[in-house]
């Protein structure tokens, strides 16, 4: 599998979870979530690109939305976390870091190729 | 950038997106070209692989927001065949019925032929994950299938939640899978010892 849609696999089951993380306290438009997360450590998001994803988010509930006009410019269209969103986060969170556990126990004993 | 916004327009258009959510979804995209451009990151931060390809670039978006309004070829197509299988279905239950009085049995009350499906006419073949966390496994159950999707459940105990509700899921909710994928659902089994069990 190539690097960078193995990335992109393993993404695509948290990073609706990475999303809600960084709009759980302060709302954010698309484009801010995406600086967000790179501040925060994660470097791209793979192939996808997360317009997709906060559309599913918005239709499930699990984040609310408001338009904020901007100085000069159109109304924004800013995301925030709903109080399920919220509860999804935390739950998700705890299945993650069982995840990760588990799937390190299992990979710890392999060397990493050291890339030339 | 401006071009690919126009593209985006275009095929929101094709799929019938109402025009209000489609200018929405131009406005906020274009803004968020514009402010990535004049800090020097490029579009492909923004837009992923999307952004060689507009058209399904904006495909995704509109479907995963759920405002695409025109049918899809496909979907004729398979409307059709589903409205063939079900004429079939229907002939061979009507043949089952006509055999089994012919031989002078009642007609059972529940042909063996399976229910003929109500004609249904899907717009797609993937489904969205709903949320189900913190649902009862009744509810869960019930819901997850009429969403198209199969669903399994593993009681975990002890717990704090409530008692026959719904911990976690996986995949999670709002992931995007095809119609007969698995639904895991984690329920709340008992209580710990030390606390009071609801009625």
């Amino acid at each position: 599998m190539a690097a960078e849609s193995r990335r992109t696999q393993m993404l695509k089951g948290v990073l609706d979870l990475c999303l809600l993380a960084v709009i759980e306290d302060e709302p954010a438009y698309g484009y801010e979530m995406t600086k967000r997360l790179r501040d925060r450590g994660l470097s791209t998001v793979g192939e996808g690109s997360i317009y997709p994803l906060l559309g599913r988010l918005e239709r499930d509930g699990l984040v609310e939305t408001h338009r904020v006009a901007s100085d000069g410019g159109p109304p924004r269209k800013y995301y925030r976390a709903s109080p399920v969103g919220r509860r999804t986060l935390s739950e998700g969170a705890l299945a993650w870091r069982e995840v990760r556990g588990e799937v390190d126990a299992v990979l710890a004993p392999v060397e990493p190729e050291v890339k030339a | 950038m401006s071009t690919f916004v126009e593209e985006c327009r275009r095929e929101w258009k094709r799929l019938g997106v109402p025009d209000l959510i489609a200018e929405e979804m131009a406005t906020d995209l274009s803004a968020d070209l514009e402010e990535a451009e004049a800090e020097g990151v490029a579009a492909e931060h923004v837009l992923g692989g999307g952004a060689s390809d507009p058209r399904r670039f904006a495909a995704d978006w509109a479907q995963a927001r759920g405002v695409v309004t025109a049918q899809p070829e496909t979907s004729r197509r398979r409307a059709w065949l589903i409205a063939a299988v079900s004429a079939v279905v229907l002939a061979a239950g009507a043949a089952t019925a006509i055999a089994l009085l012919a031989v002078g049995q009642t007609a059972p009350k529940t042909l063996t032929a399976p229910a003929v499906p109500t004609v249904q006419e899907p717009t797609t073949v993937s489904v969205t994950v709903p949320n189900m966390i913190g649902q009862t496994e009744t509810d869960a159950i019930a819901e997850t299938r009429a969403a198209g999707l199969r669903v399994t459940t593993v009681l975990v105990s002890p717990t704090s939640q409530r008692s026959g509700t719904v911990i976690s899921q996986l995949p999670a909710p709002g992931t995007v899978v095809s119609r007969g994928a698995t639904l895991r659902l984690r329920i709340a089994g008992q209580p710990p010892a030390n606390t009071k069990t609801h009625p």
